[in-house]
């Protein structure tokens, strides 16, 4: 079969060992997938590879070609992929024509083909060209504003092996927005699926279930939807352990269930628990697993003796990089897409300390960089580059964004009353019986209870850390933008104000 | 890029948001959702149908266009029903393809989100769903729409086909669509549509007038530009409005006139009509700080950021929210344009203004503004105004200031302009001065702060008589006494008052009247609520001022000094002098963390335990706080507790065996070494926190000439106007420099020292002080 196939694509597959499969022919191209996923960049892997042929030059201006491959990408939805077209002919006339970035098409001529067959390191050579097209802010792994996985998750190796080797346990994954909790799942999700034995997987977004029966509507579609239609005849309390174990025996496996953005079904649950303490029974019964995601409501129901999450899951705390972590996703990207790093450890350093090791915040503050690299040029970074945060608006933004984001107004309360307080007691670190204080100095009387949940989640979305009794604030950059960029007064009048 | 551009026949619109264009183009590209707001009017709709009509006939994407005004259903099933019918229907009309719709009847968001998965499934291929005016359903429904798409877009990230949601609506949505805890944060890309630059406004002005053939003087394209910059449909408007105007003539000629004759008409009939300005108001009604802005902007023109009193985020600008404000150089706001302003102007009368500041019970605002609104002739507004000064009273701190807005009250809404509020102290023989009001205040007679009830003068009588006496007449005033009653009770408090006697008719003079006993029957009641609530918080300070020592003891070759200087009538830190068994002497200082009534019993009960089982334990400090803090646990529920320092002197040797329960370090000069300083740090917490708490003990020695400063976080922690902090560092300096004078010479400096640093501030927290030095 590999007689139809390019040169380049058999070498791939052939001598160095790439996972490359044919696909549908689309349009009369020959379409591949070749598995590009470990150079650990946006090449997934089922990077999409045209083959134009000789013939289908013949006559062609290179514009007509290009909006053939236009309609093949649409055609086969691959507008949001980097797409390498292996061209039997000269790259340069239709490269003139995707000078403006139209599609991100990465053209491979006979020259360049017989290049990185005769080369070396063919895999080297191939990378450089795709980088040399694509702009390397579009090609890089970072994402902040979608879920990743494979090739583009970095990190989390402790939770996900404590996750998947320990598969007759349920898990709770509790972390605030944006510090990967959905990737995470996807990517245990990726990993159980791949495995040998596969499991049944099945990921299920929770934030608009909010009833029993939106749950379990959801389930049965997912595992058999052909029951959908008589749903509305059973009672669920009765159909539902029925139908998960049948299922279980259908798959012939047990049925492993992503709970993502529990906390909503979390809230509407409250009272009669209905549906957690099926999801119990069912887990008890070993039919299924249950990997849940969630953040305030699941970490607060965690430790109520009196309610179903209680003992249910095994809880993972899901917090900022360490910075081996952070050194990964810098670093590794980066070398990939060819960029020089000077003063390595300098560069991780701020890079960690300015984030906070924020992974989300990391991604971003790479993606500045890399944009900066793409206007100018340039292919080296050093501390010199390195993006005054205090200036960028963008960043400054997305860091505010996230502390409001994360937190609500007693949380807030708390930070712009220790941040309206002494400089020096910010610095130095604080006490419990010193937030009280400053709290009660500004009117706000909270319980102990209270105090210690806020800076629980305080310490979780990394804005505090401690040590001991004393607690910290984890970024001197965080502190300085908020205070430069708010009236930290009015911020807590107004929090005061709106009840916390 | 998918090469979404505008065509050379687009809409103006179009052409004037092509950065809009471009990213709503870059978010279908990405598979990213897109946000798209603007203000009422601004265009959006033309500017959405024109992108899902290149997306869809000329690019080839499968795009539906949803307006959501088409959808009637109130109930959150019935809306997400109809959603999928409507978007059923749509995309079965483009891709011919009969869609996997659920069964008739009530959905759920759920239900909505799979019906699209299935769609996309169904299609095999992406899908562009463009979901217009959500600004025409209720906000909760708009929230479950946000969620199920957020849900839709985590679910379908592992697939091959996605919906890409591009949805829009007015600007003062922002907070639901694209604010901190909008669903849609972190996975939308927000774009603005709909401010036109002022050379892009120009252009239009010009395409408008030469569209309808009209030859405008530049007086008249300028008064245009004044009048409607930034608003493309304003601008649009009122060159509509021109061309009718001047249709008779041929070729139509404009003069700045006819525009300044428009603007004025248009404010005068349209305005309120006028969607994106009701929507301003709305937005800037309902915050008061946004309202407080607007008024500077009003008053001053352009402003710069930093003199605006609101948070402006880099993030979601809530003026710019507001769709009447500009910015100006990145640095500074004004407010958009002529009409904009003047309708806002007139719009914020200071009547309207008080009322809205009274809602939020902002009320020496709100009488501000409302006294200035009677004082321009608004007579309603005192209907607003009386109600704002009787809840100041009750929200006052003291009777001083709850007279001040009894006098407002009076001055603004009955013409008074001379006045004095008298109270009567309970039990007290008494009339005591607590407001006035007129320029003669201070002049005598009416200097005395004081009168006996016995007294022959008209407050007096009418006081005792509990009746409103008149003065003597014969001129054009005549003085009033009237008593502040309650229903069954003795008067609170006299008001006498100077009367106009010429310019107003009986009937009108007498309903006047009725309406000032009214209006006083209600000061009255807030009168005695501030004064007894002030009497039980002095009673509560004498009472607790009383448990404190009434002089440090005196002891041979020992010097000791304290005092308590408490924020308000209570207070939550004390200290005290426990005699102990073997002539030694027990030292606290304490704080209760917090002020007030509660902390002022708190203290009162920890001091008590601690006296109680000082003596149980006269050797051990630390098991004497240990048996205190296992009672306070056990008999109080309140979530209050106290840094306690204690510590058990022995005249005789020097010995100082101390305990510290989470209080601040106190310092111990030593005699050696020039002063050298030791803090004595805290173990563990404070009392009242976690049962069964161990602190330990430690002694050290003070040999003569040793100072021993012990004190309370009010001494550090106290504020100068600039709000800085005293310090530690400084406290400690002052101490310093008087090592070798005595220990009340070193106390006085220290709290003058304190005075003069926080100067005219309010003392925030109460201080305590003690010192304690062995004689040389």
């Amino acid at each position: 079969m590999y007689k139809e196939w390019p040169p380049l694509l058999r070498r791939l597959s052939e001598d160095l060992g790439y996972v490359v499969r044919a696909g549908k022919p689309a349009l009369g191209y020959e379409l591949f997938f070749v598995d590009l996923s470990f150079w650990k960049l946006r090449l997934s892997n089922r990077t999409p590879v045209i083959w134009v042929k000789r013939r289908d030059l013949e006559s062609t201006f290179p514009q007509h070609l290009l909006q053939s491959l236009g309609d093949v990408m649409r055609e086969r939805n691959l507008s949001r992929q980097i797409v390498l077209v292996l061209l039997d002919g000269e790259s340069e006339p239709l490269l003139r024509h995707t000078a403006s970035p139209l599609y991100n098409l990465v053209v491979i001529g006979c020259e360049e083909q017989e290049r990185i067959l005769h080369s070396r390191r063919p895999s080297g050579e191939l990378l450089d060209l795709i980088s040399a097209q694509v702009p390397i802010s579009t090609l890089a792994p970072y994402e902040t504003r979608a879920p990743v996985t494979g090739s583009r998750f970095f990190g989390r190796e402790y939770e996900i092996s404590r996750i998947v080797g320990n598969p007759d346990t349920n898990h709770a994954i509790l972390g605030i927005r944006r510090i990967g909790k959905t990737s995470l799942l996807r990517e245990i999700e990726r990993i159980l699926k791949e495995s040998e034995d596969p499991a049944h997987v099945v990921y299920l977004e929770c934030s608009d279930l909010l009833a029993t029966e939106d749950y379990i509507r959801e389930v049965v579609r997912k595992l058999n939807p052909r029951e959908l239609p008589r749903l509305h005849l059973q009672r669920y309390v009765f159909f539902f352990p029925d139908f998960l174990e049948r299922m279980g025996r259908v798959y012939k496996s047990k049925i492993i269930f992503l709970l993502d953005e529990v906390d909503n079904l979390v809230i509407m649950q409250r009272g009669d628990w209905e549906l957690f303490r099926m999801l119990r029974a069912s887990a008890n019964k070993g039919a299924c697993q249950y990997i849940l995601a969630g953040f305030r409501e699941a970490m607060r129901e965690q430790y109520l003796l009196d309610s179903p999450f209680y003992n249910f899951a095994q809880e993972i705390r899901l917090s900022e990089f360490t910075r081996r972590q952070a050194h990964d996703l810098i670093v590794t990207p980066m070398e990939n897409l060819r960029v020089r790093i000077k003063n390595k450890d300098e560069v991780v350093g701020r890079i960690y300390e300015e984030t906070a090791g924020h992974p989300n915040l990391i991604q971003y503050y790479c993606m500045i960089l890399l944009r900066q690299l793409d206007r100018t040029g340039q292919r080296e970074i050093g501390p010199e580059s390195l993006i005054d945060v205090y200036a960028d608006e963008g960043f400054k933004g997305h860091l505010l964004t996230s502390f409001m984001q994360n937190t609500e107004n007693r949380e807030k309360a708390l930070v712009y009353a220790i941040l309206l307080s002494a400089a020096e007691v910010q610095s130095r670190g604080f006490s419990h019986s010193f937030i009280d204080a400053v709290l009660r100095k500004r009117g706000i009387v909270l319980p102990q209870d209270d105090i210690d949940e806020a800076c629980n989640v305080l310490t979780l979305a990394g804005v505090l850390h401690h040590k001991g009794k004393e607690y910290f604030f984890t970024s001197p950059v965080f502190t300085k933008v908020l205070k430069q960029t708010y009236d930290l007064e009015y911020l807590f009048r107004k929090v005061k104000e709106e009840g916390v | 890029m998918i090469g979404l551009q505008a065509a050379p026949g687009a809409p103006a619109i179009v052409r004037y948001n092509l950065d809009a264009l471009e990213q709503i183009a870059e978010c279908v590209q990405d598979g990213t959702y897109c946000v798209v707001l603007g203000p009422r009017l601004s265009g959006k709709t033309v500017l959405l149908q024109y992108v899902e009509e290149t997306l869809a006939r000329s690019l080839g994407w499968t795009c539906v266009y949803i307006d959501l005004y088409t959808i009637q259903a109130s109930t959150l099933q019935g809306f997400f029903a109809d959603l999928i019918r409507l978007t059923a229907g749509r995309i079965g009309e483009l891709a011919n393809l009969e869609l996997p719709v659920p069964e008739a009847g009530p959905a759920s968001s759920a239900v909505f989100r799979a019906f699209l998965s299935e769609t996309v499934t169904a299609l095999g291929r992406d899908l562009v769903l463009i979901i217009e005016h959500l600004e025409a359903v209720p906000a909760d429904l708009i929230q479950a729409l946000l969620t199920s798409l957020r849900a839709a877009f985590m679910d379908q990230q592992t697939h091959e086909q996605r919906v890409i949601v591009v949805v829009s609506g007015a600007l003062s949505l922002a907070t639901l669509t694209v604010g901190e805890s909008s669903p849609f944060r972190g996975i939308a890309r927000r774009v603005f549509v709909g401010d036109l630059t002022r050379s892009q406004s120009e252009t239009l002005i010009a395409e408008q007038l030469a569209r309808k053939g009209i030859e405008a003087s530049k007086r008249a394209r300028w008064r245009l530009l004044q009048a409607a910059q930034g608003d493309p449909y304003l601008i649009r408007r009122l060159c509509q409005r021109c061309a009718e105007m001047t249709g008779g003539d041929t070729p139509q000629r404009l003069r700045g006139r006819n525009v300044k004759g428009l603007t004025r008409s248009f404010l005068q009939n349209d305005v309120y009509q006028y969607a994106p300005l009701q929507e301003a108001v709305r937005l800037i009604e309902e915050d008061p700080d946004l309202l407080h802005c607007i008024l500077l902007l009003l008053a001053h023109g352009t402003v710069l950021k930093t003199e605006l009193p609101l948070p402006l985020s880099p993030d979601v600008d809530p003026l710019y929210l507001t769709g009447v404000v500009e910015q100006v150089n990145g640095e500074s706001y004004r407010i958009q344009n002529l009409i904009y302003h003047r309708f806002l102007m007139r719009h914020f009368h200071p009547g309207r203004v008080g009322y809205l500041l009274a809602i939020v019970g902002r009320w020496d605002a709100a009488i501000d503004y409302l006294e200035a609104a009677i004082r321009g002739g608004n007579q309603e507004a005192s209907s607003d105004l009386l109600p704002a000064t009787i809840h100041s009273m009750y929200a006052a701190e003291d009777l001083f200031q709850a007279a001040r807005f009894l006098t407002r009250g009076l001055s603004a809404a009955f013409a008074v302009v001379e006045a004095r509020v008298w109270h009567a102290p309970p039990l007290e023989e008494r009339l005591q001065l607590v407001g006035h009001l007129g320029l003669r205040a201070n002049n005598a007679p009416w200097a005395s702060r004081e009168i006996p009830i016995t007294a022959d003068r008209l407050e007096a009588r009418a006081y005792r008589q509990a009746r409103a006496l008149r003065g003597p007449e014969g001129g054009r005033h005549v003085w009033r006494a009237i008593p502040l009653m309650t229903p069954g009770q003795r008067p609170v408090g006299v008001v006498m008052l100077c009367d106009d006697l010429q310019g107003e008719q009986f009937v009108a003079q007498r309903e006047r009247d009725l309406r000032l006993l009214g209006y006083l029957s209600q000061a009255a009641r807030a009168v005695q609520a501030v004064s007894t609530r002030r009497r039980e918080l002095t009673l509560a300070g004498r009472m607790q001022a009383s448990l404190l020592p009434a002089a440090p003891p005196e002891m041979d070759g020992w010097q000791i000094a304290a005092t308590l200087r408490p924020a308000r009538e209570t207070s939550g830190d004390f200290y005290d002098f426990i005699p102990l068994p073997g002539g030694r002497l027990g030292l606290v200082v304490a704080d209760v963390t917090d002020k007030g009534m509660g902390a002022a019993l708190y203290m009162a009960l920890s001091r008590t335990l601690i006296r109680t089982y000082a003596s149980d334990y006269p050797d051990r400090p630390d098991l004497a706080l240990q048996a205190a803090n296992d009672r306070i646990l056990a008999d109080t529920g309140a979530d209050l507790f106290v840094t306690v320092f204690y510590g058990i002197l022995d005249p005789a040797t020097g010995t100082l065996t101390y305990c510290n329960a989470g209080h601040h370090p106190p310092y111990l000069f030593h005699a050696q070494g020039g002063g050298a300083l030791q803090a004595l740090p805290g173990r563990g917490m404070a009392i009242g926190m976690i049962e069964d708490t161990h602190w330990g003990y430690t002694t050290i020695q003070l040999d003569p000439g040793a100072l021993l400063l012990l004190y309370t976080d009010g001494v550090p922690d106290a504020q100068s106007p600039e709000k800085e902090r005293f310090g530690t560092e400084q406290m400690l300096d002052v101490a310093q420099a008087n090592l070798g004078r005595s220990v009340w010479e070193l106390q006085d400096d220290l709290l003058a020292r304190l005075q003069q640093f926080i100067g005219d501030e309010p003392q925030f927290d109460d201080i305590t002080l003690m010192a304690v030095m062995r004689n040389s």
